[in-house]
């Protein structure tokens, strides 16, 4: 029976053939709307999560406080604090970090490649708590006054010529070279900076005691918010203020979360205003649908077809068109957005994890399909309602 | 008409169409008695009534007054899906104008009545096909209707008729748009459905046609003129 229907919507819809593409077309454009936005919204999302969980998930990050308040006395972190930190328990060491700006020259070139000032004791350890693993050669080690590690995206990207081990490069003036580069890490810390030890770099730009975010990795089975209170009382009495921000990974995380949440509610909002306008394009369809099939109706009424025949079979015809652009629209849109994430990455971002998401995909179908059945109600009544004698003089 | 109980009775009934303020009285009060097995065809100038008249019998619409008793039970008052079902089980459309679903080749044109019965495939396609070939159109089976001749399409359409095996057929004006030839060939079927029992009712203009019915109904205005003996339906 429900077969039939199926058949006879199919049957109509190969009929007119143009305008049920049209109208499929509609819902396509609506659900592909919506699967590829709702994709991209999740594969920005997963990069992010990704790049926050390479920041290690047993690790706090201290920074100055955003500008609240009048900047009365001391306003950035120092490294007093840092050693303020480094005396609380539950931590395995502290990475106190500058960052820097500075135009480097390579045989002839100049380009602006931030530099991060970093530690150089267990400089190996630091890197490879956080998955760094070298490309070629070595972490730099407290001997390396004029020593610096480059990221991937630095060797490979920032000068005409390939930068690699032993290749000299002057910063503000004086010679450094390359005693490592990095692994490439899919995140841009890493990639895209120049780490130079951290003495050197206080000389260079003559900042003695500045800190611009100071990395805490706890001590094995050490509770993250249970050491945050502690750095956050610590700091509070030692400096006297509140002017830094103490977060933990959970934290920042949600954030972003909470951010990416409402990005995806817009993106969302957006396509489900297509789809809606591709639901009036299927009740216009069947409307239209069912004044051309007036006597076919009247017709199927005089040989013996009840209200609810007439309304089921247009609701299925209804349902199919949805169905139909529902399957379209979702491989297609799910293709779209494989597409540009792909696009993305071989543009250098790695900033969207397209992942196949089986649950987007049969709920947008499903919704297709539904919409399709609730746009094609009105039509179905309006059919459904048609007195039979009268159909049939219509011409 | 002694023979049996009426299979078909109107009792006063009639019909009035409302177009906006104005009423168009389209019959006005029939008394009429058809019995199961008869020959009835129904002749009048055009707008008299004859198709109101049929549409009511066949449940396609309701009396406006007066009541119209099908095998006994009062329509006028039935719910729209119990119209439905006598539609489809009881009765059996012949119409001038073909009505034949364009979408649908011929045999699943015939079978379209058994789907709202619930008949499954199978049992429909084995008895569209047998159904098509008792009106000699085994071979175009799989045609659609507009690759058929208009003789043709009238016979799957008498064939779609018979889908259900309805008690009554109703043919309103079968061969209005045929040449003579290809309407006695519609005619002689009808005819011989007679003889197997079934119960007639044609509606027409041609008087050669009508004296093929055992009884012959004149309608004008919307009111019964007067009722012919034919010789007994026989040539
Ligand atoms: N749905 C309708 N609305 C308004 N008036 C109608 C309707 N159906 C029929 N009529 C009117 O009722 C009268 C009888 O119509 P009907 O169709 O029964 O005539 P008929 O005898 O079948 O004529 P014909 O030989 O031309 O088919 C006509 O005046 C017609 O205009
Ligand atoms: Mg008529």
């Amino acid at each position: 029976m429900i077969y039939d229907y199926f058949d006879m919507a199919y049957r109509n819809m190969r009929h007119r053939k143009k305008r049920a593409y049209l109208t499929i077309i509609g819902i396509v454009i609506g659900i592909a709307a919506i699967v590829a936005l709702i994709s991209l919204g999740t594969g920005l999302q997963n990069a992010v999560e990704e790049q926050f969980g390479k920041l290690g998930a047993d690790s706090i990050r201290v920074v100055p406080g955003s500008l609240r308040g009048p900047p009365v006395g001391v306003t950035g972190l120092t490294t007093k604090d840092a050693e303020v930190i480094d005396g609380i328990h539950g931590i395995k060491y502290i990475t106190p970090m500058l960052f820097l700006n500075e135009q480097v020259e390579y045989s002839g070139g100049k380009a602006f490649v931030p530099i991060i000032a970093y530690p150089t004791d267990n400089a190996e350890e630091r890197f490879s708590d956080f998955d760094v693993s070298f490309y070629s050669g070595r972490p730099f080690t407290g001997s390396d006054k004029k020593g610096v590690n480059i990221g991937f995206k630095v060797s490979k990207e920032a000068f005409d010529k390939e930068l690699s081990v032993r290749t000299k490069l002057r910063i503000k003036g004086e010679a450094f070279e390359v005693v490592g580069v990095f692994g490439e890490t899919g995140t841009s810390e890493f990639d895209n900076n120049i780490y130079m030890p951290i003495d050197s770099a206080r000389d260079l730009f003559d900042k003695p005691d500045e800190v611009n975010v100071i990395l805490v990795r706890l001590d094995e089975g050490a509770v993250s918010e249970d050491v945050a209170e502690d750095i956050i009382r610590a700091l509070k009495r030692s400096r006297g203020n509140e002017n830094f921000d103490v977060f933990t990974p959970e934290q920042i995380l949600d954030q972003l979360g909470a951010i990416l949440g409402v990005v995806r509610l817009v993106l969302a909002g957006i396509a489900a205003i297509s789809l809606l306008v591709g639901g009036i394009g299927i009740m216009n369809a069947m409307y239209t649908s069912v004044l051309e099939r007036t006597r076919e109706i009247g017709i199927i009424k005089s040989i013996g077809a009840r209200k609810q025949d007439i309304v089921i079979m247009f609701l299925i015809e209804a349902g199919f068109i949805g169905l139909v652009g529902g399957l379209i629209g979702a491989f297609s849109g799910f293709t779209l957005s494989y597409l540009m994430g792909v696009a993305a990455n071989y543009a250098g971002y790695s900033l969207l994890k397209i992942v196949f998401d089986t649950e987007l995909i049969l709920f947008s179908i499903s919704f297709a399909f539904i919409v399709g059945i609730v746009s094609g109600v009105l039509p179905a009544l309006r059919a459904a309602s048609l007195e039979p004698a009268e159909a049939l003089r219509y011409e | 008409m002694q023979k049996t109980k009426p299979i078909i009775e109107l009792d006063d009934a009639g019909k009035t169409y409302q177009m906006g303020t104005v009423e168009v009285p389209a019959l006005r009060g029939v008394n009429l008695k058809i019995h199961s097995g008869e020959f009835v065809s129904i002749m009048g100038p055009s707008g008299s009534g004859k198709s109101t008249m049929m549409n009511l019998v066949g449940c396609l619409d309701l009396p406006t007054k007066g009541s119209i008793y099908l095998d006994g039970q009062n329509i006028a008052h039935m719910s729209e899906s119990k119209l439905a079902q006598i539609r489809g089980k009881k009765i059996g459309f012949v119409f001038q104008k073909f009505n034949l679903l364009s979408t649908l080749n011929a045999w699943e044109n015939v079978a379209l009545p058994m789907v709202f019965q619930g008949v499954p495939k199978d049992e429909r396609r084995t008895r569209a096909k047998k159904l098509l070939s008792n009106v000699g159109l085994a071979e175009r089976a799989e045609h659609l209707p507009g690759e058929l001749s208009g003789g043709e399409q009238q016979r799957v359409a008498i064939a779609r008729a018979l889908a259900n095996d309805p008690e009554v057929m109703l043919a309103d004006e079968p061969t209005g748009n045929l040449d003579s030839k290809t309407g006695a060939e519609v005619i002689d079927i009808l005819q011989n459905l007679h003889k197997k029992g079934k119960t007639i009712i044609v509606v027409t203009h041609d008087s050669a046609v009508a004296r093929f019915a055992e009884r012959t109904i004149h309608i004008k205005d919307g009111q019964v003129l007067k009722e012919v003996i034919n010789g007994g339906g026989k040539k």
